[in-house]
């Protein structure tokens, strides 16, 4: 196994402090890139995003009110460069927990495969990478989450995709600084239906899902 | 009771207005589109979160309009990335719903009056029904015949006819007791009238009602002045 690959293992799970939840807590599963921030392409993950003040305190009175709050992440980056440096890896990890810490979440799983990525061992069709489900199954599974009264928030009908093969019954698209056919896009067409509710930004679906738990 | 409102097709009738906004989105005065006008006017019996919409080409201006509706009449989406034709559609809409549906196409435009006449017209109604209304036989595109009862008799959709006299019709809005109940799935591209009120009525089990109050289907240039002609004139009254 490459050296690399341990650092940098293609499906990672990145723990938080570990709150005290009520037993089968519900979950909102948050996608990283277009939701959290801007969207700017590969690697937008590193970049020094602005982050909303407004995201952050509600995420915090979300985790307050037991959600378990899960990031769920398709990450390529490193698979359109043919090397990686371990400082580039070092500084990744570390941007993994304050990212973590920030806002309010209980862990992050994040996929670094993709069926061509230029670095042999990232290079496949993994289950945990969205539109499929393996991490948010895995995320339900290790926490008893509640899936009847939890959320999926993601920019993109991929997301929304992983949503509905978990299962999840909430789902969120939101709308982002890319053009909606990005929202919209998908490796392969869908033969059927996916629902889901739009909303302008991060904070109107999180002020909605606020609103719903209180009633 | 859920609400569905259909707004998945290509609208290619009303070319060249709907090379860039989905026939639904057409706009009826400065205020408000078909699609508006319709998710407002049934926000007074159903909540925003048992109304759903259909969409599928154009999809990507549908999710930008239904962002910025406001939240207490904003629907949930149904997206199909390809066109599923309305009956795979509403056979799909049953895995995500079950119990009564009243089921639109997202064309019509509807007086106030008829909407109210519609409510009443299926509230506490336990019967598979399509909403008819009267017609020249000869503009007829289907054809409706009841009983006193108003079992349907008879149901064609291909329907034509020379003749001047008045027939009902299907007026392209529908209630379903049992979703799970439509017969079999049908192949692509085929529509709710073609298959699954086929069906029903080969069962036994189609009713119809008439409603007569104002209502148009945006299905020409024409119809959609006329559509803003009765939107204006509620505007006045």
């Amino acid at each position: 196994m490459p050296l690399k690959s341990l650092l940098l293992p293609g499906d990672l799970r990145i723990k938080g402090p570990g709150k005290r939840y009520q037993v089968n807590p519900p979950a909102i599963f948050l996608d990283f890139d277009g939701t959290l921030w801007p969207d700017f392409g590969p690697g937008s993950i590193m970049m020094n995003e602005t982050i909303l003040e407004s995201d952050v305190r509600l995420l915090n009175e979300l985790s307050k009110k037991g959600f378990l709050i899960v990031g769920i992440t398709n990450q390529t980056f490193f698979g359109y460069q043919y090397r990686i440096k371990f400082a580039q890896i070092i500084r990744y990890r570390k941007r993994l927990r304050r990212i973590l810490n920030e806002f309010s979440l209980d862990s992050i799983f994040l996929c670094h495969h993709h069926p061509n990525s230029k670095i042999g061992f990232l290079r496949k069709k993994c289950q945990n990478r969205k539109p499929q489900c393996g991490s948010i199954l895995l995320a339900i599974q290790e926490n008893s989450i509640d899936i009847s009264r939890s959320y999926i928030i993601g920019d993109r009908i991929t997301d929304i995709l992983a949503g509905k093969n978990a299962h999840v019954p909430n789902r969120c698209l939101i709308l982002n600084s890319r053009n909606l056919e990005w929202n919209l896009g998908i490796e392969t067409p869908i033969p059927t239906l996916i629902d889901f509710r739009v909303y302008l930004n991060l904070s109107e679906a999180l002020s909605s899902i606020e609103k719903s738990s209180r009633s | 009771m859920k609400l569905l409102i259909l707004c998945a097709g290509r609208g290619t009738r009303l070319k060249p207005l709907t090379d860039h906004v989905p026939k639904s989105l057409l706009e009826l005065d400065a205020n408000q589109t078909i699609l508006y006008r319709l998710l407002s006017q049934f926000s007074n019996f159903f909540v925003s979160s048992e109304t759903w919409v259909n969409i599928s080409t154009n999809a990507q201006f549908f999710l930008k309009y239904l962002s910025e509706v406001p939240e207490n009449i904003r629907p949930n989406i149904l997206y199909e990335s390809e066109l599923l034709g309305s009956a795979n559609t509403l056979f799909d809409f049953t895995s995500l719903a079950d119990g009564r549906t009243l089921v639109l196409h997202g064309d019509l435009v509807l007086s106030n009056q008829y909407v109210k006449a519609l409510m009443k017209e299926i509230d506490g109604v336990n019967e598979n029904l399509v909403i008819c209304h009267n017609r020249l036989a000869k503009d007829a595109r289907s054809f409706v015949s009841k009983d006193d009862l108003g079992k349907v008799l008879k149901f064609e959709n291909n329907f034509s006819s020379f003749d001047e006299s008045k027939v009902l019709v299907n007026s392209g809005i529908y209630l379903f007791q049992d979703l799970a109940d439509l017969g079999s799935r049908p192949d692509l591209k085929v529509e709710i009238s073609d298959s699954v009120l086929t069906h029903l009525f080969k069962e036994g089990s189609l009713y119809a009602r008439e409603i007569e109050e104002a209502r148009i289907s945006v299905d020409s240039i024409e119809k959609l002045e006329k559509a803003k002609e009765l939107v204006s004139k509620e505007r006045c009254s």
